[in-house]
């Protein structure tokens, strides 16, 4: 009995502890979510990923009506991504194509995780992890370390002023760096002028997908009855609809999946050996992407996750 | 030891993608630490936007007065000989070899004193002032190096004399790209469902500025094949 009362002591004593050191890395986070949401601001970035190194260039303006943020590509191709609210408009030169979607969170997870912090917990530890120095201002690093070789980690520098995302890292199970994206130079500022938000590229000539039509009503959408038999745990579907891709004359069916942090698509289509579809695994930077046939459909697993994850996804896709 | 001049070579080598992925880190990893170094990126990220004109309005006129400062302060530099070829054809691979071989500070001053006109020249309310002919490449470098403050008060050269110069430098750069990544039949179909993903996902993260990213930067991507079945 005694023993229980000291494991039952030390649990409590643990999560206690374990909560105290929550507190102040959720609280960084809230901070920069909403900084990033309601702060006008423009820097430039430097992205680095699979090998590659680019600049990018960022334009955030927070509005009455919601928020237009820019981010330009400044070197290679002028590829420009604009999102307007959830409105998310591609400018692709190198195909002379925009591509339209709209994002689904509108309510940024990340206030459903500092509100319901047991929902992640357990896939998830949260860390705040010591001061950097980014772009000239001060920050503090929180750490998000996997508790699963299921998923990656994350490190971010917020700014101890502005609460703004200065640096921000993807990291492997290993611990090595996957993606990082940082500010070279950044300022807050009081008011964007909307030429800044302007696309440079001339997309009229281009030719336009826009991915948020509806495409078949409600009775496409239940049709779309796909189950996955196995997930890591923490990973739930989020949504289940279909999607207007470019090269393809009919929508696929897609279905998100989401642990609160790492998001994972399933794209399922019809077999067609002239889709040049993948079969197999497939990586690009830290985005993960596994290929495979369900007799007559071709399923493709595409996420910011290990290898394993998509994979095992994408084997576990079924019908019924 | 690295120079500042090496170091200057390098972040103008690095805006133009032509550093190779150890540099890039090194570099990266130096801009944190380096304040000097961090500010020659900033005026070459400027000039890079100045000639994509992408440059905010509000700060162009100051730009221009910063760059030639900078140009000022900067070590003299051999003013290249342009051959009569190097701007008739903006995308030939003789353009390339090149503009490769002015690399450096030389071409980073150059084609600074080329965006500087170009932006004064384009928001100039005097017309009458801009001739309509383009003088010869390497008169004009040696004009622009030797009294820059004239070349920007008198802008000799039309509204868009940077063209042959920055298309030649995005020849450059995308030259060892398609080298490095011939496309598979598989690649654009992925890159669709990358950019799709990414599009659909933004926000589904802790921020959205990554998933931004990945679309902007996907098509200079390669794609990594692990166990391709087909």
């Amino acid at each position: 009995m005694k023993l229980i009362v000291f494991l039952f002591s030390l649990v409590l004593f643990t999560s206690a502890g374990a909560d105290q050191d929550i507190a102040p890395a959720l609280s960084l986070l809230n901070k920069m979510s909403s900084a990033l949401k309601s702060l006008n601001y423009h820097g430039t970035l430097v992205y680095t990923h699979g090998g590659q190194v680019e600049s990018l260039k960022l334009i955030h303006k927070h509005t009455k009506s919601g928020e237009v943020q820019r981010l330009v590509h400044l070197s290679g191709e002028a590829r420009e991504v604009i999102r307007n609210n959830d409105v998310v408009t591609c400018y692709l030169p190198d195909s002379r194509s925009v591509v339209v979607g709209e994002r689904r969170f509108n309510n940024h997870l990340l206030s459903r995780l500092t509100k319901n912090f047991g929902d992640f917990a357990g896939q998830y530890e949260f860390i705040a992890d010591g001061k950097g120095r980014i772009a000239e201002r001060e920050s503090t690093i929180v750490t998000i370390r996997p508790k699963d070789g299921f998923r990656y980690g994350y490190r971010f520098w917020i700014d101890d002023n502005s609460g703004l995302l200065l640096k921000s890292e993807l990291l492997a199970t290993d611990g090595s760096l996957l993606e990082q994206l940082m500010f070279i130079e950044v300022a807050v500022v009081d008011t964007i002028p909307d030429s800044m938000l302007q696309p440079a590229v001339n997309g009229e000539s281009y030719t336009w997908h826009n991915g948020r039509e509806k495409t078949g009503g409600q009775t496409e959408q239940t049709s779309n009855n796909w189950k996955i038999a196995h997930m890591p745990d923490g990973f739930v579907v989020t949504d289940r609809s279909k999607q207007k891709i470019p090269s393809r004359s009919q929508p696929v069916d897609y279905m998100m999946v989401s642990d609160g942090l790492a998001s994972i698509s399933i794209y399922i289509e019809h077999f067609n050996a002239q889709n040049n579809n993948l079969l197999g695994a497939s990586s690009m930077g830290a985005v993960n992407v596994f290929g495979s046939l369900l007799t007559d459909y071709h399923v493709t697993v595409v996420g910011e996750v290990p290898q394993q994850t998509v994979q095992m996804i994408a084997e576990s896709i079924s019908s019924q | 030891m690295t120079t500042a001049t090496e170091k200057g070579e390098q972040v103008s080598a690095f805006i133009d993608n032509e550093l190779t992925r150890e540099n890039c880190e090194q570099l990266i990893s130096t801009l944190n630490k380096d304040e000097a170094l961090k500010s020659c990126f900033e005026r070459y990220q400027m000039i890079s936007d100045s000639i994509r004109n992408q440059l905010p309005p509000d700060i162009k006129w100051d730009f221009a007065r910063r760059i030639m400062s900078a140009i000022e302060s900067e070590p003299a530099v051999f003013a290249p000989t342009f051959a009569p070829t190097a701007r008739s054809s903006s995308k030939s691979s003789s353009q390339a070899a090149l503009t490769r071989k002015v690399a450096g500070f030389a071409i980073a001053a150059s084609v600074a004193t080329i965006a500087v006109v170009a932006v004064q020249t384009k928001y100039s309310e005097a017309p009458e002032q801009v001739a309509t002919t383009m003088p010869d490449n390497s008169e004009f470098v040696r004009m622009a190096k030797e009294n820059p403050v004239a070349a920007n008060m008198q802008p000799v050269i039309t509204s868009k004399p940077s063209t042959g110069y920055s298309t030649a430098s995005t020849a450059v750069q995308q030259q060892p790209i398609a080298q490095m990544n011939p496309l598979r039949k598989f690649d654009a179909q992925l890159h669709q469902y990358i950019v799709n993903h990414s599009q659909y996902a933004a926000g589904a993260g802790v921020h959205d500025i990554i998933s931004s990213a990945r679309i902007a930067s996907s098509s200079q991507q390669k794609i990594n094949v692990d166990q391709v079945k087909q």
